[in-house]
């Protein structure tokens, strides 16, 4: 695997992971890039990948991919990774929304709701609808020039009722919310009870049985894991939440064996307990959101999540940040950093091992 | 009970075909268009914007109660024009461009119209140019921007810049929301006013058009 000094150390460290254990440090995911190498800046862009591959083109973005991988080193649990989603709402997508590429800007868009009401939309699940297939393909392709060098994320949804905000609009799938609880509890189910069969393909795809999987936070998993979601969320009462989206992500995690929860923003904070009470998350990444400071203002929150028996992803603290004392406990601690050079990194690593000596 | 506090109690809970009703029950027995407007409708979305600023209600049932009034208000137009009834202020609003989030705008353009503002809705992806046009062609004393995104919030410093080219500034406010938008983005683009939720926009676009 390219840049990773010890693969079954790492390997075993992400075991002690998802077990809480403490490995005499908190998990870091640590990159730099490599020593006299400098890679050209790539389009990484979702609108350049979903183009690449409507041409039929799904090797270009991984081959580009591979060149950065083979610039960067990885120290503590990082381990060299490639996203082949498509765009942010693949699974509204796999139902039927089309999804629009526009030259010069990042992300893509659902060109326009499929429908204006729930009792419009056929959610049945095809697996020869053409975005599936090219999300299929895109896995399956840089699965294959991967070839043990680095691994092929697991994809990102954007399932449950983020899926179906994007195929009716959130206005719409508001109004249903409200006129027609027991139809959107009927849909919910159709397209939650696609969520394993979705996933089995993909982990077949991207050869996961053999590497295990990784999501897009760039943990690692030697089983099958996944990071969830339910943006959508914040816009509804606890009681909401309780109604439509605990019972989603259970459904959803009964396909996982390990499962991180991307927790985002502060509108959703009113339905933290609920979320805590899922017992198949084993860990939270928080997300206060933009224009909020960042996660490190939110000790209270973290300890609680902590206290509550699961981990913490943190991705905004600086290495000094992680450095000095924090109250959080190491065993149920994940951050992802970014550091300049080589020597700064492992400069960091020794800091960080010492702290905890 | 009074048939206006049924108009407010049935939008309050989204009960847009009884609020239709309702209201030409009222102008049926006399009641002025006004009173049903004030005391009826806008008063129920007072009350809705003001449980939605208390966390008592969330973003579903604002928009069935706004719905409510909206289906409520198409029966009370024309009996409202006839009658003289002006709206409070005019106001244009948007996302801003490179943004097609929708919500958060259409959220505010109700809680505005809930407050009797006439709300010109430019959709989303809206240009800085198109925000000032609309404003000078249509008369808006309020631009309304807003953006969801990161990377697309910096084209409210472009609407600012084109008010100020337009020499507007003077009779147009500019108010700024969303969520990556804070009071010190709002400082630093030089935009009139920031809000952190869509019920007190309305009521800080009200307040301006009041002057």
């Amino acid at each position: 695997m390219y840049n990773v000094k010890d693969l079954e150390a790492v390997k075993k460290n992400w075991r002690s992971f998802w077990n809480h254990e403490f490995i005499g440090r908190p998990y870091v995911l640590v990159t730099a890039p490599k020593d006299g190498t400098a890679v050209e800046k790539k389009d990484e862009t979702y609108v350049k990948k979903l183009k690449d591959a409507r041409r039929g083109d799904f090797a270009s973005a991984v081959r580009d991919f591979e060149e950065i991988a083979k610039a960067t080193m990885h120290y503590g649990e990082s381990l060299p990774h490639y996203k082949a989603d498509l765009c942010p709402d693949q699974y509204a997508a796999f139902y039927g929304a089309e999804v629009e590429a526009r030259d010069g800007e990042y992300t893509t868009w659902i060109k326009e709701p499929v429908a204006e009401e729930l009792c419009d939309l056929d959610l049945t699940f095809h697996r020869d609808n053409e975005f599936f297939q090219m999300v299929e393909k895109s896995v399956r392709t840089a699965a294959e020039i991967a070839n043990g060098n680095f691994i092929v994320h697991v994809p990102d949804y954007h399932s449950n009722l983020d899926a179906l905000s994007a195929l009716l609009s959130p206005q719409n799938l508001c109004y249903e919310l409200m006129d027609n609880p027991e139809l959107l509890e009927e849909k919910l189910a159709q397209i939650n009870g696609d969520f394993g069969k979705i996933y089995d393909i993909f982990y077949e795809a991207g050869n996961m049985k053999e590497t295990g999987t990784l999501s897009w936070l760039n943990a690692y998993c030697e089983d099958r894991m996944t990071v969830i979601q339910c943006d959508f969320s914040c816009m509804m009462s606890p009681a909401q939440a309780r109604q439509f989206v605990i019972p989603s992500i259970e459904k959803e995690l009964e396909s996982v064996d390990r499962a991180i929860y991307h927790y985002d923003g502060k509108m959703a904070l009113g339905h933290f307990d609920d979320v805590m009470a899922v017992k198949r998350l084993d860990c939270i990444q928080w997300t206060p959101g933009a224009g909020q400071k960042r996660t490190i203002y939110w000790m209270d929150l973290l300890k609680k999540v902590q206290a509550g028996g699961k981990s913490v992803w943190l991705r905004d603290w600086t290495a000094e940040e992680i450095l000095a004392d924090t109250e959080l406990d190491p065993a149920l601690t994940a951050f992802t950093l970014n550091l300049k050079s080589e020597r700064e990194a492992e400069e960091f690593m020794e800091k960080l091992e010492k702290k905890y000596r | 009970m009074s048939i206006l506090v049924e108009i407010s109690e049935n939008l309050q809970k989204g009960k847009a075909k009884i609020v239709k009703e309702l209201v030409q029950k009222a102008l049926d027995e006399g009641i002025s268009p006004a009173e049903i407007l004030n005391n009826g409708l806008l008063s129920g979305m007072g009350v809705i914007g003001e449980k939605f600023k208390n966390n008592e209600v969330f973003v579903p049932e604002v928009l069935v109660a706004a719905r409510a009034m909206n289906m409520g208000a198409q029966i009370l137009k024309p009996h409202l024009a006839d009658a003289g009834v002006v709206a409070a202020g005019k106001v244009c609003i948007g996302t801003v461009q490179g943004d097609l989030h929708d919500i958060g705008k259409n959220l505010v353009k109700m809680m505005m119209e809930g407050k009797g503002l006439e709300v010109v809705d430019l959709g989303t992806d809206v240009s800085a140019e198109t925000f000032v046009k609309t404003a000078i062609e249509q008369n808006c004393q309020v631009i309304c921007c807003s953006a969801l995104l990161t990377t697309t919030m910096n084209v409210m410093a472009e609407v600012v810049k084109a008010a100020d080219a337009a020499g507007i500034r003077d009779r147009v406010k500019i108010m700024i929301g969303g969520a990556p938008i804070n009071q010190e983005f709002c400082d630093l683009i030089g935009a009139d006013c920031y809000t952190v939720d869509a019920a007190s926009a309305a009521d800080a676009a009200v307040a301006f058009c009041r002057g």
